[in-house]
């Protein structure tokens, strides 16, 4: 059992949460910036963390850095940005060696003083970014964007997202867009940045196994000394499909997908949210699922088919590479077996199969550090402290009846095709 | 049973021979409640022609067949596996590469349990012609799958650039043609070549009783006894020359990818000789195109790759290559680049970058021990290269500056080298 977090309230919306442990040879520090999802900044929030990482006032450019975190052990320095139902998480984070195995224990704090380096303390040219340095990372950011096609699934299915929440924030992708590149340069990115580090809800995660260090110090004053951070709204969640989408996008693929969008109504603080997670996973959630062999085990139809359940926004996403021609064959199944949950075709060796692989692998996050921050986290954005056990017994205790319950809430609202040119589409029908 | 400890990273690892022949790694570790265990035959995608002892006849098996009998050996006549492992709380899973097909699952609780069903699985193939038929729709959706992605497909490419003859450049699924011949037949045959207890291995990751296991094991492995061919693999000649220089595909991407291939002659090597080999070659890759080294400054500030820009090294008895990828508008750039730092490495391969890269390796070899899947992946490869993990740390200690810069010279032979490319449509 991992030691409860210690949680710290640095300043206005700012805190610091620990987990110590010993059972990993590393430590791992986290900090996010929480911003809400919106189309006016989105790609500006996507670009910053690249350029903050091209350099600080220490090390200037990226080779110092590299070269620095490279004498620390292989330490490395990461950043992430993605959507946690509708806020859009900037993710910072450094994982080093446990000092004790190197005999070096100045590797420690060097290692946060890099991490808090490049956030706080950027490299300037006349109080603004370089200029080139933006550049750059603009025709960087435009690549990525635009190489979302290149994986298919995942394109399929931020596809449907994009279509389903078309009006929505959670419709917004992650890493802004392309168009918005353009008017974007060294002066409004820092004065962007200015106003992100002034107003936004930071938390700081650490997990491992030295109790000495006080990360707190490494936080500039003024940080802490914050007067007014803004407020981040709780995601709006749909009930009731007004109309039904039905997109059909054509590509030079081999294989079609098929990519289902439900919404379920059933937001995380209701208490029919944990009898909706194991019905999903009943659905498409494992091995054992409805769909895995009815799809792929009994007709073959696909080597892939999921269910994934959003929790921030209680969306149901359905996807699934088949060949072209059994696209039709493929959706009747799956709504096949969404209506045999709704109407208690299930037997209770499948429930407790699907209970078995959630609580599984609620248990095994306490073996990653990674694991660790991110449920760390996610208690923090959902406004919660569930323990791990805790959560465990919530989903052990779901019956028959409430997933039934949960199930005839849910009710498909998007149907998006990845197909060739010259092969077929499928019928909706109702 | 055996016991190895390395004294510098505080790890210890048990090993046993089982009657039949199997051999059994237990890595403990301590704490953890996550356990793993990952039993492999050390056949993949490669082992596709054998004769039988006291036999001249060749035998040559359809292409992906390794990998279809891994996808089969899941089929049952009275249980569902996946089903079954869930029960125990497991989570169950395989899979084939070029030259291991492995089966493991992950558990947090009834572990002896999970092994013998392990066991079964593997031990008890049960196939029909329906249930092979069945499998042909499923393994036709995955080699459609992987067609569609670019990474997979340039990979592919550079393989069948570099190679000449080896086996290694057939997709590890086979086609959907060749599947096509596969029946319960030649996945018998397989199976009798390919899953023989005395040349696997298993390996057991967490915090487990091993005494007890290997007692049930026993009483396990007795209960199978299956008929064996003794299988010797027949070698593909490879010459030493590259099959092409350059291949290029058209594809839906955004972007062209590309993979810079340099094909290893240094080949035959096995233990220790091999891994510091593999060790030496990813040094040197890591040197010249890791994000703290010039060149990636270079290439970067001047816009010609990202952060996708990478290298590596990789390695078995009778193949080896380096691959150099990343995405460009302007690949053919990025390779003239690179050819150019072959021919003048010396701004760029130095001792001090040697230093700081070796540093960085022993710290991420650490970080890489918090995780149980890593260890038992990591230790299962190297154990059919005759190599423990546990020692593998101190094997930088052996490796010095002018060894990096002989292994330079020997590998980077620009006659040698491939350039394979997606361009988008």
């Amino acid at each position: 059992m991992l030691e409860i977090p210690i949680s710290e309230k640095l300043g206005r919306s700012i805190n610091l949460t620990s987990i110590y442990t010993s059972k990993f040879k590393s430590n791992y520090l986290s900090f996010y910036f929480i911003r809400p999802l919106d189309r006016e900044e989105v790609t500006l929030n996507a670009l910053l963390p690249m350029v903050l990482n091209r350099g600080s006032q220490k090390y200037s450019n990226f080779i110092a850095i590299e070269r620095e975190l490279e004498l620390l052990y292989g330490a490395s320095l990461d950043y992430d940005v993605y959507k946690s139902g509708e806020k859009q998480i900037i993710k910072f984070s450094i994982e080093w060696a446990d000092s004790n195995y190197v005999n070096e224990t100045s590797i420690d704090t060097k290692a946060i003083e890099i991490l808090f380096d490049i956030i706080f303390h950027p490299v300037l040219n006349d109080g603004i970014f370089v200029e080139d340095y933006v550049e750059q990372e603009k025709q960087n950011l435009q690549k990525k964007i635009k190489s979302r096609i290149n994986d298919k699934r995942s394109y399929a299915i931020t596809r449907c997202i994009e279509e389903m929440c078309k009006t929505e924030r959670f419709g917004i992708y992650s890493l802004g867009y392309v168009e918005d590149l353009k008017d974007i340069n060294s002066e409004n990115l820092t004065k962007h940045y200015k106003k992100m580090i002034s107003e936004t809800p930071i938390e700081v995660i650490y997990v491992g196994n030295e109790k000495k260090i006080d990360i707190a110090k490494y936080i500039p004053q003024h940080i802490k000394n914050r007067e007014s951070t803004i407020d981040i709204q709780r995601e709006v969640v749909r009930e009731k499909s007004q109309y039904r989408n039905h997109i059909v996008e054509r590509m030079q693929v081999n294989q079609g997908k098929l990519v289902l969008g439900l919404l379920t109504g059933i937001p995380y603080e209701n208490e029919l949210f944990e009898a909706l997670s194991v019905g999903n996973v009943m659905l498409g959630g494992s091995s054992n699922s409805k769909l895995f062999r009815e799809v792929r085990e009994k007709y073959s139809l696909a080597y892939y088919v999921n269910s994934i359940l959003f929790k921030h926004k209680s969306i149901i996403i359905i996807d699934s590479g088949v060949d072209f021609k059994n696209m039709q064959r493929a959706l009747d199944l799956i709504n096949e077996q969404i209506k045999k949950i709704k109407e208690a075709d299930f037997t209770d060796n499948e429930l407790q199969l699907a209970k078995k692989e959630i609580t599984t692998s609620l248990k095994k996050i306490e073996d990653s550090n990674h694991s660790i921050a991110s449920y760390t986290l996610d208690n923090i954005l959902t406004k919660k402290s569930e323990k791990i056990e805790d959560r465990i017994n919530k989903i052990n205790a779901v019956s028959k009846e409430e997933i039934i319950k949960a199930f005839n809430r849910v009710n498909l609202d998007t149907i998006y095709v990845l197909t060739r040119e010259g092969e077929g589409d499928i019928d909706v029908k109702d | 049973m055996l016991k190895i400890k390395n004294e510098r990273i505080k790890e210890e690892v048990y090993f046993e021979t089982l009657e039949n022949g199997l051999k059994i790694y237990y890595y403990p570790k301590i704490g953890f409640s996550k356990k793993y265990a990952v039993f492999s035959t050390g056949n993949g995608s490669c082992d596709n022609k054998f004769k039988i002892e006291g036999n001249d006849e060749v035998i040559t098996l359809p292409d992906g067949i390794a990998h279809f009998l891994e996808h089969k050996l899941f089929e049952d006549p009275e249980k569902d596996f996946f089903e079954k492992f869930s029960s125990l709380g497991a989570d169950v899973n395989a899979f084939t590469n070029f030259n291991q097909t492995s089966y493991l699952f992950s558990t947090t609780e009834n572990f002896i349990e999970c092994l013998l069903e392990l066991v079964n699985l593997v031990m008890e193939p049960f196939f029909t012609d329906e249930n092979v038929e069945k499998e042909k729709g499923i393994i036709a959706q995955e080699i459609q799958m992987y067609k569609d992605s670019p990474n997979w497909k340039v990979f592919f490419n550079l393989l069948d650039g570099l190679y000449v003859n080896h086996p290694i450049k057939i997709d590890i699924a086979g086609s959907i043609d060749s599947i096509s011949k596969i029946n319960k037949d030649n996945l018998y045959l397989a199976y009798k070549l390919f899953y023989n207890p005395e040349s696997m291995v298993l390996v057991l990751v967490g915090d487990i009783e091993f005494e007890k296991v290997i007692d049930e094991l026993n009483i396990e492995f007795s209960k199978y006894n299956t008929e064996k061919l003794k299988g010797i693999k027949i070698y593909e000649n490879e010459p030493a020359i590259i099959n092409k220089k350059r291949i290029e595909e058209r594809m839906s991407t955004s972007i062209p990818i590309f993979n810079l291939g340099i094909k290893d002659i240094n080949i035959g090597l096995k233990g220790k000789d091999a891994v510091i080999k593999d060790l030496t070659t990813n040094l040197i890759l890591e040197i010249l195109f890791s994000r703290s080294s010039e060149f990636y400054q270079e290439l970067y500030t001047e816009g010609l790759i990202d952060d996708q820009f990478g290298a590596y090294y990789t390695g078995k008895t009778d193949y080896g290559y380096s691959i150099i990828s990343g995405s460009s508008e302007n690949p053919n750039k990025v390779y003239d680049k690179i050819m150019e730092l072959f021919k003048n490495p010396d701004k760029y391969l130095t001792e001090d970058g040697f230093e700081r890269i070796k540093k960085k390796q022993i710290g991420q070899f650490l970080i890489g021990l918090n995780s149980i899947e890593y260890i038992a992946y990591a230790f299962t490869e190297l154990c059919f290269q005759d190599f423990l993990l546990i020692d593998y740390l101190d094997l930088y200690e052996e490796i010095n500056f002018k060894m990096i810069k002989e292994r330079f010279n020997e590998h980077f032979n620009p006659d040698r080298i491939c350039l394979s490319l997606i361009v988008p449509e």
